[in-house]
């Protein structure tokens, strides 16, 4: 019976170098001696077929590291070093599973992370999701930067943003997405959330140079003039004051970067001065429930217009629209 | 007018007025004959050919044996390299998000065994074509696709670490040369 380990070491190394990565961190899998010829291996990177997925999901927690390689899964878990993987579209009990009880379940991972680099030499790729619980944790997986395009961060607090970002390129960083991490334990519903402060963070070049940003479940200072030089902005504010919101239209209709700014919000304050501010609204009400109000507003120098959609559902929405999309009977401020 | 695009002018012409041909023999003594431009593709029988000083007039009196590589594996050899003699020198993949396609004919060509294909491509190691290496590899390496490894040790014949092991007991444990 003929088999891959009887291969000369060089035909062995040419078919690594048709595997796709994840096929690859597969048959690390299968023995000892594959592993450490695969993990001994050049792997060049620019073999022909060495087809390197899009985008890179890290999740690292006490318990388990979740690797997912485009639409494959990896799970690396500490209880008897247990790895399982899956495809994008099943769930993890229809996936496979394999024991490794006399490894380190860190370690194998590190150890896969490192044919990743392997793989892709230039580390560029569109997108790098990480979400490291432990600031401390000593799973060093950033030897060099990587030049994603956008950098998710699953954050609990600004120290890990301040210990993490700066590992990616921002010369490359096109979209800045920071989210609340999932807590591990349910918190009992406490409703004030914990202040997130961006001081520190606004300092970075990859928040600076960075042309979209989305803050998604961090409660951070409800003041928009932190992201007036991106040129899109998703942002959630527990609370908006009318004020902030009016300097905003002024700051959105004189921006040359903002083409459009939405905020999220629980409320807003004294938001019975915006009709008096912004005049009467043109109302849209679809089925009575969810409506929306919508202002249209001149924006110097442009042939376009500025529009502002607050909606019942708690979004305020500054967008630049063309002309011919305002409705009839909507007026054009100044 | 039904001239059939298969087989380029070209090739026809040069064949007829430059018919140099090579007798192989095959470890279990098949004979094949094989082109000159087929023959290059693989760079242990060019050398070998070249080492050899033959030319038009003495190839076929000297056929080559290659005591490696057995007849079954020797005729896909030779029918690929037919197949590929006028190819053209592959661009170079610059960009490492290109997939490479493996043509259709080639995919039924090595539409074989396992045990067969990991025969073809010690054959083709030892015989040097880069290009059916190419090949071969990757219709292995696509064979691993979403597998998981218990699937990959059956598929390559991998052994389990505990059967490694024992191999390994038994070969300490058998007399050496000395003993």
């Amino acid at each position: 019976m003929s088999s891959l380990i009887d291969f000369p070491s060089v035909v062995l190394d040419k078919v690594l170098n048709e595997l796709d990565l994840f096929s690859v961190l597969t048959l690390r899998k299968v023995s000892h001696g594959l592993r450490s010829f695969i993990d001994d291996s050049t792997l060049q990177r620019n073999s022909k077929n060495s087809i390197f997925p899009p985008k890179i999901r890290l999740e690292i927690n006490e318990e388990f590291i979740l690797l997912e390689l485009g639409s494959k899964t990896i799970q690396y878990e500490k209880h008897q070093c247990q790895v399982l993987w899956k495809k994008e579209s099943e769930d993890w009990s229809r996936g496979k599973s394999k024991m490794f009880e006399e490894e380190n379940f860190e370690e194998l991972f590190l150890k896969d992370f490192a044919i990743i680099l392997k793989r892709n030499n230039s580390r560029r790729l569109e997108c790098f999701e990480l979400g490291i619980q432990d600031i401390d944790s000593k799973i060093d997986i950033f030897s060099s930067e990587f030049k994603a395009k956008e950098v998710i961060l699953k954050v609990s607090e600004p120290d890990q943003v301040l210990k993490f970002l700066p590992f990616f390129d921002a010369g490359t960083l096109e979209k800045l997405v920071l989210m609340a991490a999932e807590r591990q334990e349910q918190e009992d519903e406490k409703d004030d959330k914990e202040k997130f402060n961006l001081r520190g963070i606004e300092e970075l070049p990859q928040w600076k140079q960075a042309k979209n940003i989305e803050v998604q479940g961090l409660n951070v200072a409800p003041k928009i003039e932190n992201f007036l030089h991106f040129s899109t902005v998703k942002v959630y504010f527990e609370s908006v004051a009318y004020q902030e919101v009016m300097l905003l239209k002024e700051k959105f209709a004189t921006s040359s970067t903002l083409t459009r700014f939405e905020i999220l919000f629980d409320y807003i304050t004294d938001d019975e001065q915006l009709n008096t501010v912004l005049g009467e609204s043109f109302k849209e009400l679809d089925d009575g429930l969810h409506g929306q109000e919508r202002w249209f507003f001149r924006i110097p120098n442009s042939q376009e217009i500025g529009e502002l959609v607050i909606t019942t559902m708690g979004s305020i929405v500054f967008s630049r629209v063309s002309r011919d999309s305002v409705p009839g009977g909507a007026v054009v401020r100044d | 007018m039904s001239v059939e695009p298969e087989v380029p002018i070209v090739q026809v012409e040069e064949v007829r007025e430059n018919p140099v041909l090579y007798k192989i023999i095959s470890s279990d003594n098949h004979v094949f004959t094989i082109s000159e431009h087929a023959v290059k593709l693989s760079k242990t029988l060019w050398d070998l050919i070249t080492n050899l000083g033959l030319t038009a007039e003495n190839a076929l009196d000297n056929p080559i044996p290659v005591e490696n590589v057995n007849g079954k594996n020797m005729e896909t050899i030779v029918q690929f390299c037919e197949r590929h003699k006028y190819d053209e020198e592959e661009p170079e993949y610059t960009n490492y998000i290109r997939e490479f396609v493996l043509p259709e004919w080639d995919r039924q060509l090595l539409s074989i065994d396992n045990e067969e294909l990991f025969q073809l491509i010690l054959a083709t190691n030892y015989l040097d074509i880069q290009k059916l290496m190419d090949y071969c590899c990757r219709v292995i390496g696509d064979m691993a696709k979403d597998k998981t490894p218990e699937e990959l040790r059956i598929i390559y014949g991998i052994p389990t670490d505990a059967e490694d092991d024992a191999l390994e007991r038994s070969a300490s444990d058998s007399p050496g040369p000395s003993g």
